[in-house]
């Protein structure tokens, strides 16, 4: 769906991009991760054809953008940041509904749509007629993401479009963006240097460095073979094991049900972190493990989530 | 209901009462030698009457408007230029001219555009456009300076073509300051209008330096105190504009 073949991009001195190579397949959920300055927003931003690369392509859909006229790109293309700039003079309404008046869609299309976007962004009606000031930042960023939304394009670029919230928003929006991801089928570019965020949303993590990939692949690749000291160092050294406890389900642990059950339960579907969590919360080395209704089909204990091995 | 509510907040507006006073006072000016004959007893004649009241306002507002207008286009596109990339370079000579522009006193402005203009309404028009440019330039900028860089980003990023983000974007949100620019200079302009009778040009300065000349402070009195109930007059509109077009 996006593809960067040896891009690079120099400001003066500053090497912002140097010889970035990236493919992003349709669906994806593809987090770009890294300290701030490492390029990230230099990759998105010429992504979205508001900066062009010195050196390299980007292709589109097959299509070179080089090629395509930047402003109907960008129409096409959700894209969102961290200062969310919604437009202080204009109603959340024609915050939202700006890209679809743009392309000159007429008013039942863009009325349809509206009630879309905000119903699947959850957005309250009684902020429609509100100016943005009147907003808090979490509602803001919410305007922000339908306003990305609205002329529903398959590809949205968000630069750090949480970074500023409060955590409670932000785990909010995130989950938001996790439900959006799997219903819509759309593409993400995700721009983030919180490690955790990037864990909790991505199907597919490119770690950057210094205007570099440093390591690129799913969520799992990265925490069980960091490349280099630089990735190790990023994803938290301390505590790469216990992340990986957040990628893997305990119904991939499970173990038969022994003579002796344990009178604690946890779904089958839920991470080894959690049941980690339990255990140490009730003070008990083993969990009954149920299946979706209830059943209890087995049990974890705590030498089977230590004993480790891969996640799939 | 709501023409109600608006008749009310029209009410409100002092700068209403204010032209309906200086329509008064025009409407009764030529009854109003009896007045100035009690205020002003060894005046012979303590009416200046050479022109109506009313054709001296008219002329003297036309002057105003018509060099606030050129002022405006000017100064405005001034400060679209040197906020776009283009003309981002060009952003120090601007000020600076601007600014030595403003150094200038008006009477001198007028003394160098008559060789030029000749005498009459075009070289006080020179003179007042030429002074009005500056403060209308910094309010426009400073309005789309101010314009957050987030806004732009992002109007940028979701597909706004330049030429609509300075429309609806960024004019919009620079017009409170571009008002208050043109407030400024519209003020200043109308009291400096009145020198532009030294060069022939017709306004409420006529009375007040015929009356200077001849020695007559009736008519110092009757074209000050127009000069002085415009202005007012203007800025109280100004304001009223002005918080039409503030954010709620
Ligand atoms: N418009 C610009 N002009 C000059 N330098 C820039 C510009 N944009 C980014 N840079 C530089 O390029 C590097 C990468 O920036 P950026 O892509 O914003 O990093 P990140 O988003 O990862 O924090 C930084 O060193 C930054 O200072
Ligand atoms: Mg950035």
């Amino acid at each position: 769906m996006i593809e960067l073949d040896g891009v690079a991009k120099f400001f003066g001195p500053t090497v912002a991009v140097e010889n970035v190579s990236l493919n992003v397949a349709a669906g994806d959920f593809c987090v770009l991760l890294g300290p701030s300055g490492c390029g990230k927003s230099t990759v998105l931003r010429m992504v979205n054809a508001m900066i062009a690369p010195d050196r390299g392509r980007i292709v589109i859909g097959g299509v070179d953008i080089a090629t395509l006229d930047p402003i109907k790109l960008r129409r096409g293309v959700g894209y969102c940041i961290q200062s969310v700039g919604l437009f202080p003079h204009w109603t959340v309404e024609r915050n939202i509904a700006a890209v679809p008046r743009l392309l000159g869609w007429s008013r039942p299309r863009i009325a349809a749509r509206m009630a879309e976007v905000v119903a699947a962004m959850q957005i309250d009606k009684a902020l429609l007629p509100r100016y943005p000031r009147e907003l808090s930042g979490g509602q803001q960023q919410r305007i922000g993401v339908a306003r990305a939304l609205a002329a529903d394009p398959d590809i949205i670029l968000m630069d750090e479009p949480f970074a500023a919230l409060d955590p409670i928003s932000r785990a909010a929006l995130q989950d938001e963006m996790r439900r959006l991801h799997e219903v819509s089928g759309k593409t993400f570019l995700f721009v983030t240097h919180d490690i955790n965020e990037a864990l909790r949303l991505a199907t597919r993590i490119v770690v950057m460095n210094k205007g570099r990939v440093a390591q690129a692949g799913t969520p799992a690749d990265i925490l069980m073979r960091p490349v280099d000291e630089f990735v190790r160092g990023f994803l938290g050294r301390d505590e790469l094991p216990l992340r990986l406890l957040d990628l893997v389900e305990i119904r991939d642990r499970i173990a038969p049900l022994s003579h002796r059950p344990s009178t604690t339960a946890i779904g089958g579907n839920a991470t080894l972190r959690a049941a980690l969590n339990m255990m140490l919360d009730h003070h008990v080395s083993r969990l009954a493990v149920a299946d979706e209704t209830g059943r209890i089909v087995g049990e974890i204990g705590l030498a089977d989530i230590v004993a480790g091995g891969a996640p799939q | 209901m709501n023409a109600e509510r608006l008749t009310r907040c029209a009410l409100r507006q002092p700068a209403l009462w204010l032209a309906a006073l200086l329509a008064f006072l025009l409407a009764a000016a030529p009854f109003s030698t009896p007045l100035f004959a009690l205020l002003f007893p060894e005046d012979p004649r303590p009416l200046y009457t050479r022109a109506s009241f009313f054709a001296l306002t008219l002329a003297h507002c036309e002057l105003v408007a018509v060099s606030s207008l050129i002022a405006a286009i000017i100064g405005v596109g001034l400060a679209i230029f040197v906020t776009r990339d283009s003309g981002r370079d060009f952003r120090p000579l601007v000020s600076a001219v601007a600014a030595v522009g403003q150094t200038f006193p008006p009477v001198a402005v007028l003394a160098l555009s008559v060789p030029l203009l000749g005498y009459g309404a075009a070289p006080a028009l020179a003179a007042l456009s030429l002074y009005a440019i500056l403060p209308i330039l910094e309010g426009a900028f400073t309005g789309l300076a101010n314009v957050p860089s987030g806004v732009r980003d992002a109007a940028q990023g979701v597909g706004f073509a330049p030429g609509i983000m300075l429309l609806e974007i960024e004019l919009p949100l620079a017009l409170p300051f571009i008002l208050a620019g043109l407030r400024s200079a519209v003020i200043i302009n109308i009291g400096t209008a009145a020198i532009g009778s030294s060069v022939g040009a017709l306004s409420l300065g006529s009375p007040i330096l015929e009356g200077l000349s001849a020695s007559n402070p009736a008519y110092v009195l009757q074209g000050g105190f127009l000069v002085a109930l415009l202005a007012v007059t203007a800025d109280r509109g100004f304001a009223a504009l002005e918080a039409a077009v503030r954010p709620r």
